[in-house]
């Protein structure tokens, strides 16, 4: 089952990336599990194949064929950006708050999928579990829960829409633009294992690739946010 | 490995969870009524049923009957939400448990962070609830359970650092792993070497974050209810109510498991871990089983749940023994008390497993542990009582009155007549 | 244990100076908490010296030599690490120096904090300025960047100051994203965050095809956008004057010297080193950037009678100029671009030394008026501000001259003689504001003698403010009326960095010989 290639047209041919799935390693991370095109020989599982229904035309490099992965990743995606819609164009901001527990869940979704199950994990623990919690202790204590009257309208939204869009098409571009280049940051990250141990190896063991001094000046960035978060805070 | 095993074992896995959670509150509600009725000295429910059995049958009942009520003004969306946002990281929790050699979802890698995680979610369902409940005991309810759980998940994780520490320690080639399936191996082989006896401080401080985390006494301020009526629960009634109360007591069974799993040696105990049935599951993961397999599960089984409502007993003990605390001594026993004593316990445990040479680590660590549990409870015993001011609590002041007014006599040697002192005044509430 | 712990002694002494610093840090935060109320003022001395240890450290490190890299090519210590970092680090002692004065006239009752967090800022800008790999450089600019955000906001009870760290933190947040995201590309494209690495497969793929140049592009400019936030470049630069304004002096001075500092050399360390086989297709963004930047930020000054926003908009022009080294995209453009810097650092905290001695409240009392007459009240002082600004301006004989000779000379080099033009016309535009002050000092008269007229009008130029300020704005209109045609005291601190930095503007401009030198062999020219 060949995996979600996102360049890929109904078309098929005639676009120089229309056979990307089966000719060259797959450029997306999501598609590394795509296994060859010949559907699986599995008879309780044909049924399935069937409601498809609209991968026939294999030969052509029509490869829009779901698998569960790419199903995933796809609910994943739409939930992480209708949810950080939501973040921004709320105006509770409770509710705002509560959808950016969903973004970050959702993102942590795809982490899985990327096989980076401890971040996924550390996703949801730091920023589900905690910052959010944080952000609605927060609203809780200043107890004004509508932003209309605070944070009024402004009139650049047309502008900002604008460049938003011109932003998010111009990565979306250079994203469907690369095809070589995906292979060289894939032999990257999937060098190490994505286990607890790879990690705990890779922050603290520099026999192979060190980041011990990386993780060393965090804690330092963490001090000082304490520090300046009392020095702040401390009424004398 | 064939497919429809997956399935059988995943829909099988699946119904034991829910009906455990579900059993399992339904049990404890029995027995929390008849334990704490006899360690009070009454009888507790004994109408409906032999020995009342039947009365929880009849409050599910009851839940189920009852109407939904909604006040006006709630914040709709986030009220109706919330229970199902409180329950869903409870069941999920599930997921890493291995409750015995076979009855366990899957052994993930992360399986400690993983649980760690899942409790803090917790915390957005208590949130949804105070705030959409749109009523200021609900409110103030929410907000102390959100200060609280988010105070008390820090010495929870680091108390859970020593269990990590000594699996790395015990497996070879000194690589750890922080699942739950590898650690209650570790514990195994080749003798019971259950964690309990290598740090009983961590098992302590890990069932006080618990008890906290649970919201249970003494740490229920957030559902107080001689203050707060009940807390970020006032609004909520009949089945919307009943899934916080399962989501209570699921997590009272998911703390009582990851204790027994990281520290009570999981579902090792007599009969359930010989030898030639290791070889069988580790040959064999998932695949065929025999008869003797099966009859050793089940037996894995029981002594792990022998072990998990031990705790829970406990949890129950608690609650009728110890008064609640007061909001800033929560934090303060949180912060002051139980975080240093965490990193001290980290840094000691390390630097023993470090140094001390090989046979006599693990006694050694043991030993210092023990003593350092000693400490902490006699810390305890002193601290907890003592007021912010810095004044000692009462039973201090009393013995240092006795201790003196004795050398007074002594020194004078005359006798007279102690006049009672004036009742001290409680320290607490 | 399986692990093999290999770092070695030599990996931590490559980054001594950092270590230095930070250790410093905390011991000023442990000191001041034992300290009493009184004696807290001497910790400018602890850290002082811990700053002075720190660049010993650093020449020692240079002296020593060894592997170039350490932490697996996370940590530099090349020549431009080193210079810069004595930029840095002499920019800090000099910011130090003029604290306590300061400290003391606003009411800052955190000195420990103060002391602690400055020298934190320093280690950021040190390991920004030293890192050789992304990762490394975007934890300095985090760690620079978290303590700048409280000192900005540092002055109690002050609503200009508050507004200032609020507003450097969103914006300069918001500016981080820009730069984790350009990052992030960068690393999709290339697969390393190394810059030798990144170095190693760009010339590898030359030329680049049409599948590898969008995500790296993309990722550059990202990255650019992100670091020229920090450089204050046009149009990154709307936060500058708002927050140079309301952060305390000594903080404006340590944050327009030591943040350019870091982050230019990191700017320079991923074009110019890491992205050298595609310089054409960066170059002219840098070149736009810097054309935008000189221009705009000369215009805007002229256009100020605030003398510390003046200067905030002077920092700004003068990032134009820094930025001219890295878009010529040679090694003569770098070494201009690092002594720049080094002659920038000292004129630019002078003047706002000056200005610190000057100014009332924070943000308030630094108006063009208040240097009316100056020369007259206080020589000295109107002195070292004439040599500052007549440095600032370039005028020949001093050090700001020499720099933007080599700045200017660097560009014709690499036949880039637009960004000279411009940049001369620049400097045309910025005599205007510079002398402009220099005239007030010295042939204007404060209009008015009297004390109380004097209040009056400070009472008055309050009503231009929010509402909110009045009050302060009275209370310092009462202070004015009593110091006013008073002269200012200069604390010892204050006096020993102006004389330092008048010192070494004037022998800097009279014998630039042996720094330029010095900033050639930094950037490996013979």
């Amino acid at each position: 089952m060949p995996g979600l290639c996102l360049s890929d047209t109904i078309d098929g041919g005639s676009s120089p990336h229309g056979v990307l799935c089966d000719r060259i390693p797959p450029p997306y991370i999501h598609c590394r599990r795509a296994r060859p095109r010949r559907a699986p020989d599995l008879p309780h599982l044909a049924w399935l194949q069937r409601a498809r229904g609209f991968c026939q035309d294999v030969q052509k490099g029509i490869c829009v064929m779901l698998d569960l992965p790419s199903v995933v990743f796809i609910v994943f995606a739409a939930v992480l950006v209708g949810s950080a819609l939501a973040v921004v164009t709320l105006r509770n901001i409770v509710h705002a708050a509560l959808f950016l527990v969903l973004v970050f869940g959702a993102a942590a979704g795809i982490y899985v999928l990327l096989n980076a199950e401890f971040i996924a994990i550390v996703q949801i623990l730091v920023y589900a579990g905690a910052v959010t919690i944080l952000i609605l202790f927060a609203i809780m204590l200043t107890q004004n829960p509508n932003s209309r009257g605070s944070n009024p309208s402004n009139r650049q939204t047309l502008i900002a829409a604008l460049i938003a869009v011109a932003l998010c098409a111009g990565a979306v571009f250079a994203f469907a633009q690369n095809t070589s280049i995906t292979t060289a940051s894939q032999k990257a990250i999937s060098g190490p294992p994505g286990s607890v141990v790879g990690i705990g190896q890779l922050l603290y063991s520099p026999t192979s690739y060190s980041y011990v001094l990386p993780f060393e000046i965090a804690s330092v960035v963490l001090l000082v946010a304490i520090v300046g978060a009392i020095v702040i805070g401390r009424e004398d | 490995m064939n497919i429809g095993f997956e399935i059988v074992h995943f829909v099988v896995n699946l119904l034991f969870f829910i009906l455990l959670i579900s059993t399992n509150a339904v049990i404890m509600v029995y027995a929390e009524r008849k334990v704490m009725a006899y360690m009070q000295d009454r009888i507790g429910p004994k109408h409906y049923g032999p020995f009342g059995l039947l009365q929880s049958t009849y409050d599910v009942m009851k839940l189920l009957l009852k109407e939904i009520v909604r006040s006006r003004d709630t914040d709709n969306s986030v009220f109706i939400v919330a229970p199902m946002i409180f329950f869903a990281p409870v069941l999920t929790a599930f997921v890493m448990l291995p409750f015995s050699p076979f009855v366990t979802q899957s052994a993930l890698a992360t399986g400690l962070i993983l649980y760690v995680a899942l409790s803090s979610l917790d915390v957005i369902g208590v949130f949804m609830a105070g705030w959409g409940s749109n009523n200021k005991y609900a409110l103030i309810g929410g907000l102390r359970s959100t200060a609280q759980m988010i105070s008390y998940e820090l010495p929870l994780l680091l108390a859970l650092m020593g269990p990590v520490m000594l699996t790395s320690f015990v497996s070879h080639g000194g690589v750890g792993s922080i699942s739950f399936t590898d650690i209650t191996h570790a514990q195994l082989a080749p003798s019971w070497r259950w964690f309990v006896l290598l740090q009983p401080l961590g098992l302590m401080i890990y069932y006080i974050c618990g008890l906290a985390e649970t919201n249970r006494a003494p740490f229920d301020l957030p559902e107080a209810e001689s203050e707060l009526v009940a807390g970020y629960l006032t609004e909520y009634s009949g089945m919307r109510w009943a899934m916080f109360f399962l989501g209570e007591y699921g997590n009272m069974l998911i703390v009582s498991a990851v204790a027994t799993v990281l520290f009570l040696g999981g579902w090792s105990g007599p009969g359930a871990d010989l030898a030639f049935w290791h070889r069988t599951v580790t040959a064999n993961p998932g695949g065929i089983f025999s008869v003797a397999d099966i009859i050793f599960n089940v037996i894995a089984l029981f002594w792990f749940l022998v072990k998990v409502y031990i705790l829970q007993f406990i949890f129950i003990w608690v609650r009728s023994t110890l008064p609640r605390l007061r909001a800033d001594q929560l934090m303060q026993f949180a912060w002051l008390i139980l975080i240093p004593f965490t990193l001290a316990n980290i840094l000691i445990t390390a630097a023993l497993l470090l140094a001390v040479p090989q046979p006599y680590t693990l006694w050694v660590t043991g030993i210092v542990n023990f003593v350092l549990l000693a400490f902490f409870i006699g810390f305890i015993s002193r601290a907890i009582g003592a007021s912010p001011k810095g004044e000692l609590p009462p039973w201090v002041k009393m013995r240092q009155q006795n201790l003196a007014r004795q050398a007074a006599i002594s020194a004078v040697a005359t006798p007279r007549l102690a006049k009672p002192e004036s009742e001290p005044e409680m320290a607490r509430r | 244990m399986a692990f093999t712990y290999t770092i070695t002694a030599g990996d931590w002494g490559h980054i001594a100076p950092q270590l230095t610093l930070l250790g410093v840090a905390l011991l000023v935060m442990v000191i001041d908490t034992m300290l009493p109320a009184r004696l807290r003022g001497g910790l400018v001395i602890i850290a002082l010296l811990g700053v002075l240890s720190a660049a010993a450290s650093a020449l020692l490190v240079a002296q020593l030599g060894g592997a170039p890299s350490a932490f697996f090519g996370m940590i530099t210590s090349d020549g431009l690490a080193i210079f810069s970092m004595l930029v840095i680090l002499g920019a800090t002692a000099l910011a130090l120096l003029i604290a306590p004065g300061y400290i003391e006239r606003q009411g800052i009752h955190q000195q420990g904090e103060y002391y602690a967090l400055v020298l934190l800022a320093a280690t950021g800008m040190l390991l920004m300025s030293t890192a050789s790999n992304l990762m490394m450089i975007f934890l300095g600019l985090e760690l620079l960047s978290l303590p700048l955000y409280v000192l900005c906001a540092f002055v109690p009870g002050q609503q200009i100051a508050q507004e200032s760290g609020m507003k450097y933190f969103l914006l300069s947040s918001f500016a981080s994203g820009f730069l984790l995201y350009g990052m992030a590309l960068v690393y999709g494209a290339t697969g390393a965050t190394g810059l030798t690495q990144i170095h190693a497969f760009v010339a590898s793929h030359m030329p680049l095809d049409s599948s590898l140049a969008p995500l790296l592009l993309v990722g550059v400019v990202l990255i650019v956008v992100g670091l020229a936030f920090k450089v204050s470049a046009i149009p990154f630069h709307a936060w500058t004057p708002d927050v140079y304004q309301g952060a305390p002096t000594p903080v404006t001075a340590l944050m327009s010297v030591g943040t350019k500092t870091a982050a230019l050399v990191a700017l320079a360390r991923i074009l110019v080193v890491a992205l050298g086989p595609i310089t054409s297709q960066w170059q002219p963004l840098l070149i736009a950037l810097a054309i935008l930047t000189m221009l705009g930020g000369n215009l805007l000054a002229a256009t100020q009678t605030n003398v510390k926003r003046m200067l905030a908009y002077s920092s700004i022009a003068h990032a134009g100029y820094l930025l001219i080294g890295i878009a010529v995209g040679t090694n003569l453009g770098l070494a201009a671009m690092i002594f720049y810097l080094a002659a920038y650092g000292i004129m630019n905290i002078g003047a706002f030394g000056v200005v610190q001695v000057i100014e009332r409240s924070v943000g308030f009392g630094t108006e063009l008026d208040r240097f009316r007459g100056l020369g007259a009240r206080q020589p000295w002082l109107a002195g070292a501000m004439t040599v500052f600004l007549l440095a600032l301006a370039g005028i020949p004989g001093t050090v700001g001259f020499v720099a933007k000779y080599a700045v200017f000379s660097a560009a014709v080099l690499a036949s880039h003689p637009e960004l000279t033009i411009v940049g001369v016309i620049a400097s045309m535009i910025s005599f205007y504001y510079y002398l402009r002050i220099i005239w007030a000092m010295y042939f204007e008269l404060n209009p008015e003698g009297d004390p109380a007229t004097q209040g009056a009008r400070a009472a008055l130029g309050a009503q231009g403010t929010p509402p909110l300020m009045v009050e302060s704005s009275g209370q310092s209109a009462v202070i004015a009326a009593k110091s006013v045609s008073m002269r200012q005291p200069i604390a010892l601190g204050a006096m020993l960095s102006l004389g330092l930095a008048v010192l070494a503007t004037i022998i800097l401009g009279i014998l630039p010989g042996p720094l330029f030198e010095l900033a050639r062999q930094a950037v490996g020219l013979p």
